[in-house]
């Protein structure tokens, strides 16, 4: 498994190959649930940094993505205005409630979030402010990094069911799960393509 | 031993240079923020302690310095000046500042390092380098001298206070001997002192905090690192300045 990772944009398509061997081949444009199943951590890391090297493409790991030492607020303030003249506008703040309504929460919860610390919110709320702002600016490919590792049932159904939003949202934009090679590994509904570098190391 | 003292010097070379090329990213609203933050850590929240020092720094020295010299003496403004307003306050001041500001640098970018929000950063769109550090430098490099100036100020009113309570002298008497002996040459040059001071510790916070193994125990040895270099820097440029000055004379 410590073969040469490298990944390029090919026309519309991402291609991941080890090796000089092509493992996965994404369309960029025709959206949908992806899944790419990874014997262990050390290479799930290594396919989530080589993807992330791909200009377009944003990363979602399960712990949110957040900074830790600062709220929710300046979280979204940072990743959509860094660089802008002007702080956060209205029309961001309208599109990032639209975009935590859209996730399942509720109006006070939402006017709470925004002035917690994410270290302080539980794991599944954490992803799903950090999921939101993928929301409000999705990039070419998203890809979610080990979502579903130490999660109950219910909470995979519940952030299924979150993540849905984004193709209803953004039906053109794919989502690839990088996940690991689990006993548990919950079934994607209407996952278009599996990859199973664990299991076929001899093509890649 | 000199390998990685060379080694830590060049990363710290490389730092300023990275800094001063970079400082134009601080007209960034949000960089900007983090600026202020910085300033008002490092500034607005230690004057309380530079107060207490100033205070009783300034009464101490006048007073002995009046009762062994005597208050008339050309002597004594002139150590006052050259002691305590040149040489005492920015030297006190910057200690102050690496007590308090270099260890929590360092230790709050090893905390960050630890829990990989750097990575985090970056897939957030930031250059972490530029978020991370150049407020951090810089607000170091603004708020020291800010905080040196208020020391200078505080420890020469309680000593003029002092030295009028004791003497009985009026307090314009004694303020206008000082001003007599005073240079506006020097005292810019010990803003420009401390605002080097300032950077010089910024940057040696930044890069222990920023540069370390990902463990717990880098995050104590990072703030060890940063004050004890800190305090050797806060030396060095102080010897510097004053040779500096003797060489001019």
């Amino acid at each position: 498994m410590n073969a040469e990772l490298a990944a390029v944009i090919e026309g519309r398509h991402l291609v991941l190959r080890r090796a000089g061997t092509p493992c996965l081949t994404l369309p960029l444009d025709l959206g949908g649930r992806h899944r790419l199943v990874v014997a262990d951590a050390a290479t799930a890391r290594r396919v989530v940094s080589t993807i992330e090297a791909c200009p377009g493409s944003g990363i979602l790991p399960a712990s949110g993505g957040l900074l830790g030492a600062m709220s929710v607020a300046e979280n979204f303030s940072l990743a959509l205005r860094y660089g802008e003249e002007e702080a956060v506008t209205g029309d961001d703040e309208r599109q990032l409630v639209a975009a935590l309504r859209l996730c399942g929460l509720s109006d006070p919860r939402i006017a709470a979030l925004g002035r917690e610390l994410p270290m302080k919110l539980d794991r599944a709320e954490r992803w799903t402010a950090g999921f939101a702002r993928w929301l409000v600016r999705p990039p070419e490919l998203l890809v979610i990094d080990r979502l579903f590792a130490g999660l109950t049932r219910r909470e995979v159904d519940a952030l299924i069911a979150v993540e849905a939003a984004y193709h209803r949202r953004h039906p053109f934009r794919p989502v690839l799960f990088v996940d690991l090679d689990s006993h548990e590994l919950p079934e994607l509904p209407e996952c278009r393509s599996l990859t199973d570098l664990a299991e076929s190391p001899c093509h890649c | 031993m000199s390998t990685a003292g060379d080694h830590r010097l060049g990363a710290y070379l490389t730092l300023a240079w990275f800094a001063g090329s970079r400082r134009h990213e601080l007209r960034r609203p949000l960089l900007r923020i983090q600026l202020l933050r910085q300033i008002h850590a490092t500034g607005v929240m230690a004057l309380p302690v530079i107060g207490v020092l100033a205070l009783l720094t300034g009464a101490v020295l006048a007073t002995q310095l009046s009762a062994l010299i005597g208050a008339d003496s050309d002597l004594t403004q002139r150590m006052l000046f050259l002691g305590l307003f040149f040489e005492l306050a920015p030297l006190l001041a910057a200690l102050v500042v690496v007590a308090r500001s270099s260890a929590g640098i360092a230790s709050e970018l090893a905390v960050m390092h630890l829990h990989d929000e750097f990575t985090a950063l970056r897939r957030l769109g930031v250059p972490a380098a530029d978020y991370l550090l150049l407020p951090r430098i810089f607000g170091l490099a603004i708020a020291l001298p800010a905080v040196t100036a208020c020391f200078q100020a505080i420890a020469l009113a309680s000593g003029w206070i002092a030295t009028t309570l004791i003497e009985g002298r009026p307090l314009l008497e004694i303020a206008g001997r000082f001003l007599d002996h005073a240079d506006p040459w020097l005292a810019l040059l010990s803003l420009v002192k401390s605002a080097l001071t300032g950077a010089a510790v910024g940057i040696i916070a930044c890069h222990h905090g920023s540069s370390g193994e990902r463990s717990t125990q880098a995050i104590s040895g990072a703030a060890i690192q940063s004050v004890g270099t800190g305090l050797i820097a806060v030396f060095v440029i102080d010897a510097a300045v004053a040779a500096l000055v003797w060489a001019l004379r």
